[in-house]
């Protein structure tokens, strides 16, 4: 008998696999989505329901984390910022956020009340309203700490939805790569650095100005969380049929990031962002959005890559290397555990 | 106060350099032509070790090389070549209650025969055992001495990772309640192994971490007895192309010989300390290989005066004899040749369909450093600059 | 097979070493070699250190592919351009400023 593995929550190909056969598979084509919306026909980070001049963009998120407080922020950051970056990446400006958690008896009533306090300085900070939520309480034991469910709705006059990348596309990163993944695994490794901390942020002030100016030629938006860049830009290139082409030597990962990986061996592309963005732009558009973005506290912005015609053997995302080689980006796969030899 | 260079970085900026590795991929490209109007039609080239097969994958070396100069795998995966006998005893003395530790590698590492329904010591902590990924044995050690418990660790690894074994044993900082199961071999019999078997090697690119503790002088067989150019390297992309240069180097003069590239930190004796406390912890016996079989005077077995170490004395547990170590490998399973550069894993009708990353069938898919493992986590193809 | 890492030897207490492995991260690990001090860089393999870098060693390269160039050379193929880069590049990367220690 086949049982739930870590692996399953990973956020990879067995995460999706499993959303498939569960979910996705057993529903009749009417029920993944509203006529003319967005659904669980194809993955992205939000639904959307058509309203009068635009969407009604949906999005719903467990979080969950260990630790629960971890340098750079907390798992009610996290709830909040994900979920307000995942109506973003839609096109979508977030207005609203529900919230249900639930907590295991015994977890001390300050480290709640921390928790609920980060995710409400969140959304205030966004001017994003919460209008509804649960709370629950398991028996001690049946779980571990504390779980957060966001949903959160916001207004799409446009979506950007991420089958739409076409050749000659660049893929903008708007911020250093895996430091979330990188920060979270190194609490769980017991390594203390001030070097590593998340990222965890809404990108609100980054992705708006961009989403009203430039919203036509962008033809992607992900945030890289569970499964990294290499998971994003592996869904891109299977959902838009194209190559994606990444130069090694130009992805923003931080040096820190990068030690971490070679010492764990791990692939610091498939570590969560939680405070950047993936872009495809049009070629036209690539400098504007590049200043925008500089503009806007992206320093570190930058071109990674570009999209190509498919070649005929490989839909794939193929990583020129920093010494002129290449090879397949994959997806991640399998849970991710630290090596030895 | 003297100024020294950051060797860390330096490694870095040195080996990891794009100009370097443009300009000697036109050294290698002259030498292919230079061996090829010789007749020569084919340079296979073994990266023994598993840690190599990672450079060569990750930074993509096969596709900067002339289409005739290949790189295969070795058997240089310590996990990969643990005989399933090891998992399937820690299974069981997991599932009976032991706390057992090992490498995230060997976690996950699926047994040929179920214990209980459990494959691998994954299964056994989804069944509710005590199983823990620790990063050292020290980490265990620790651990272990904290809670007190029964427990146990899979001590697989080669030359490198089992002084920490010894050190740990002959300086009694292991618990009572810690016992090991030896399973540690050695990799020049294993080398021999395969460049006998496979027969077309023309170079090898020898471990260079083994070597820090072994000494660079144990591959020298290979040239003097085999003819084959050898070159113990290190693990940065443009030490790999060094040594494909050297090695081709020694094939157009037609003077096979050992070099040692990577002498930043690898000598000829190697690590004195290192090899004392192996010798006087462990003795060196004829060891199973999995999906290879018994290889002379291949295996570390814990000596008589500390059997107090050893599970599978301890626990009154029985080794396979000879022939019980064969059919090491699930049906369809071809890890045994891709582990002896016969078979890319691209060649598996299994790879990354039945055996995934996820769902891995054999053993070279399982751990960071086995050769299926690598091409499918890390999109390991041949050829891909043409299309780029 | 054998994942290394390198690190600077901030501390050396008997059998026990903290090593900074840089971007912050510092771990302890078991002494494995003789006579290890502060300063000195080595390679780490869980958690013990196996060996020593020397920084004298390093330069090697350019011996290991000048004797490669020069056969090449010998003969007869034209390898002018690349070794002059090659020079070039290895005396920029290896003769670069010490960078000041963190």
């Amino acid at each position: 008998m086949s049982k739930i593995s870590l692996a399953h929550g990973s956020g990879g190909v067995e995460t999706q696999r499993l959303l498939e056969r569960l979910v996705i598979n057993r529903l009749p084509a009417w029920m993944k989505k509203v006529e003319n919306g967005l659904g669980l026909d194809f993955p992205d980070d939000a639904a959307a329901i058509p309203v009068k001049n635009g969407y009604l963009v949906s999005t719903i998120d467990a979080y969950t984390v260990s630790p629960i407080f971890f340098p750079g922020g907390d798992l009610g950051k996290l709830a909040a910022a994900g979920t307000i970056n995942d109506l973003l990446m839609l096109g979508a400006r977030p207005l609203a956020v529900l919230d249900a958690i639930i907590v295991e008896e015994g977890t001390a009533m300050d480290d709640l009340a921390r928790l609920v306090d980060s995710m409400i300085a969140v959304l205030r900070g966004e001017g994003v309203c919460l209008i509804g939520g649960d709370i629950k309480v398991m028996p001690k034991g049946q779980l571990d700490g504390v779980l957060i469910t966001t949903a959160g709705l916001g207004f799409a006059s446009k979506l950007i939805v991420d089958n739409n990348i076409k050749p000659g596309d660049k893929i903008i990163a708007t911020g250093p790569l895996g430091v979330h993944g990188a920060a979270i695994f190194a609490a769980q490794q017991r390594i203390f650095s001030h070097e590593f901390r998340s990222d965890v942020k809404p990108l609100t002030k980054i992705l708006l100005p961009l989403i009203e100016r430039y919203i036509e030629g962008i033809h992607a938006a992900r945030d890289p969380t569970r499964g990294g860049a290499a998971m994003v830009l592996n869904d891109w290139a299977r959902g838009s049929d194209v190559m994606l082409v990444v130069y090694e030597s130009e992805l923003p990962l931080p040096e820190p990031v990068v030690n971490l990986c070679e010492m764990l061996g791990v692939d610091p592309m498939t570590l969560a962002s939680e405070g950047a963005a993936l872009l495809a732009v049009s070629p036209e558009i690539v400098n504007d959005v590049l200043n925008t973005l500089y503009e806007n506290g992206c320093g570190e912005a930058r071109v990674i890559g570009e999209a190509r015609e498919k070649a005929s053997s490989i839909g794939v995302v193929v990583l020129k290397t920093l010494v002129g080689g290449a090879r397949i980006l994959e997806p991640p796969s399998g849970e991710i555990v630290p090596r030895i030899c | 106060m003297e100024r020294r260079m950051d060797l860390r970085r330096l490694t870095k900026t040195v080996f990891r350099d794009s100009i370097l590795a443009s300009q000697l991929a036109k050294l290698i490209n002259d030498y292919w032509r230079l061996l090829r109007s010789n007749g020569v039609e084919e340079v296979k080239i073994m990266n023994f070790c598993g840690t190599h097969e990672y450079t060569s994958t990750h930074y993509g070396i096969r596709n900067i090389l002339p289409p005739g100069v290949s790189l295969v795998a070795g058997p240089g995966c310590p996990v990969c070549i643990t005989p399933s006998y090891y998992v399937e005893t820690a299974v069981g003395l997991a599932l009976e209650g032991f706390t057992v530790y090992t490498y995230g590698d060997a976690y996950r590492l699926p047994a040929v025969r179920e214990v209980k329904g459990c494959r691998s010591l994954s299964d056994a902590r989804i069944a509710g055992a005590d199983v823990r990924v620790v990063y050292s044995f020290l980490d265990a050690v620790r651990d272990a001495a904290s809670h007190g418990k029964p427990s146990v660790f899979l001590a697989v690894g080669f030359e490198t990772t089992c002084p920490a074994y010894a050190s740990a044993i002959a300086s009694e900082m292991v618990p009572s309640n810690l016992t090991l199961i030896s399973a540690g071999r050695l990799t020049p019999p294993a080398a021999r192994y395969a460049v006998e078997r496979v027969g077309t090697v023309s170079g090898v690119i020898a471990p260079g971490h083994v070597s820090t503790i072994t000494g660079a002088g144990v591959w020298r067989f290979l040239p003097e007895e085999y003819g084959i150019p050898t070159v113990v390297t290190g693990f940065e992309p443009v030490d790999v192309l060094i040594a494909v240069a050297i090695i081709l180097r020694q094939l157009a003069e037609n003077k096979p010989g050992l070099v040692v590239e990577y002498s930043r930190t690898v000598t000829i004796e190697g690590n004195q300390r290192a090899k004392k406390l192996l010798s006087q912890v462990f003795d060196v016996v004829d060891s199973a290989w999995r999906g290879i079989g018994f290889i002379e005077q291949s295996g570390y077995a814990l000596q008589e005066n500390f059997a107090r170490y050893d599970a599978v004395k301890m626990f009154g547990l029985r080794e396979p004899g000879r022939d019980g170590w064969k059919n090491d490998l699930l049906p369809g399973c071809i890890c045994g040749r891709v582990i002896l550069g016969a078979a890319k894993p691209t060649d598996c009708p299994l790879f990354m369909k039945r055996c995934t990353p996820g769902t891995p069938y054999g053993p070279c898919m399982v751990s960071a450093e086995g050769a299926c493992s690598i091409w499918a986590r890390l999109g390991g193809r041949e050829r891909l600059v043409e299309v780029v | 097979m054998c994942l290394g890492v390198y690190g600077k030897v901030l501390q050396v207490n008997e059998d026990l070493a903290v090593v900074d492995f840089g971007g912050g991260l510092v771990k302890e690990a078991l002494v494995g070699v003789e006579e290890v001090k502060a300063g000195d860089y080595v390679v780490v393999h869980a958690g013990v250190i196996v060996s020593r870098l020397n920084e004298n060693e390093f330069a090697e390269v350019f011996n290991h592919v000048s004797e490669a160039v020069q056969i090449l050379a010998s003969s007869g193929a034209d390898v002018a351009d690349y070794w002059q880069s090659i020079k070039t590049r290895l005396a920029e990367l290896l003769m670069q400023k010490p960078t000041p220690e963190e």
